[in-house]
């Protein structure tokens, strides 16, 4: 789901002309996953992501994503590997994806729920993937 | 750091949006057919709510095929890892293919390259006179 903080994002990002910073700050590209807990359904007004991994030192924390595109394709796809490690605590259930402009705060520019939310312990490796329509 | 791929069966992935708006059962019943957990978590049994699943629903892919040939491209922060960077690009190949690449070029890392061609028993380098159409 697109938030409407990502449709502002979205619409700023391919059609604004004035303002500075186009390409970075507020206009930096939105590669960033984070993981969240929360079973509570995405809703496009969120501007946060509820309950989002962010454990110090943790291996589930927000990182920047791969991003990739085949030509004429009319969606991209962002993927990133984590691997869950003691900082993280005992177990965690991920039950969310959020795709962020920043690599702490920023704008919330989509957030999805997944169809089948796995529990991690430490030392499990989760790769999420965000296909993203266009 | 770039790879890119020569695609012969490219496709779109999509997803179709649910709404919790058509009922409980009929939630239930589509998660059933789609393999998509109802419950809060896999060892709970309670329900998640309808707004919930219809956000689990809209998450399940769709393809749409691409006629012709076409360019996959990835690029992957520089600081994944060499093996990082080749489980990225298996385990989402499918979101853009159903065949394997033709063929795969790395500018950057020869190595990555040649590592990616053994994984997907694909020739390393455009061959001459490829072009997407």
């Amino acid at each position: 789901m697109r938030t409407n903080g990502g449709a502002d994002f979205q619409a700023n990002v391919m059609g604004a002309t004035s303002g500075t910073g186009i390409g970075t700050g507020a206009f930096a590209p939105a590669n960033y996953i984070a993981l969240s807990t929360s079973a509570t359904a995405p809703a496009a007004t969120d501007t946060t992501l509820g309950s989002e991994l962010v454990a110090a030192s943790g291996g589930l924390i927000r990182k920047q994503a791969s991003y990739s595109h085949t030509t004429a394709a009319t969606n991209y796809v962002l993927t990133a590997a984590f691997t869950a490690n003691t900082n993280d605590g005992a177990s965690n259930t991920i039950q969310k994806i959020g795709v962020f402009n920043a690599s702490s705060a920023g704008t919330l520019v989509f957030e999805t729920a997944v169809p089948s939310p796995p529990t991690l312990v430490s030392g499990d490796i989760i790769t999420v993937t965000e296909t993203v329509n266009i | 750091m770039q790879i890119v791929f020569g695609n012969s069966a490219p496709h779109s992935t999509l997803h179709e949006a649910v709404d919790a708006s058509i009922g409980h059962d009929a939630l239930l019943a589509l998660a059933a057919e789609k393999g998509v957990l109802t419950t809060v978590d896999a060892d709970s049994t309670d329900l998640a709510s309808d707004e919930m699943i219809a956000a689990r629903l809209s998450s399940v892919p769709t393809y749409e095929p691409i006629s012709g040939q076409k360019i996959t491209t990835y690029d992957i922060p520089d600081d994944y890892t060499l093996l990082e960077h080749v489980g990225i690009v298996q385990s989402d190949w499918s979101y853009h293919s159903t065949q394997i690449p033709l063929w795969v070029e790395c500018e950057a890392s020869p190595v990555l390259a040649a590592i990616c061609g053994e994984q997907f028993s694909c020739q390393v380098g455009r061959p001459d006179g490829w072009v997407e159409t």
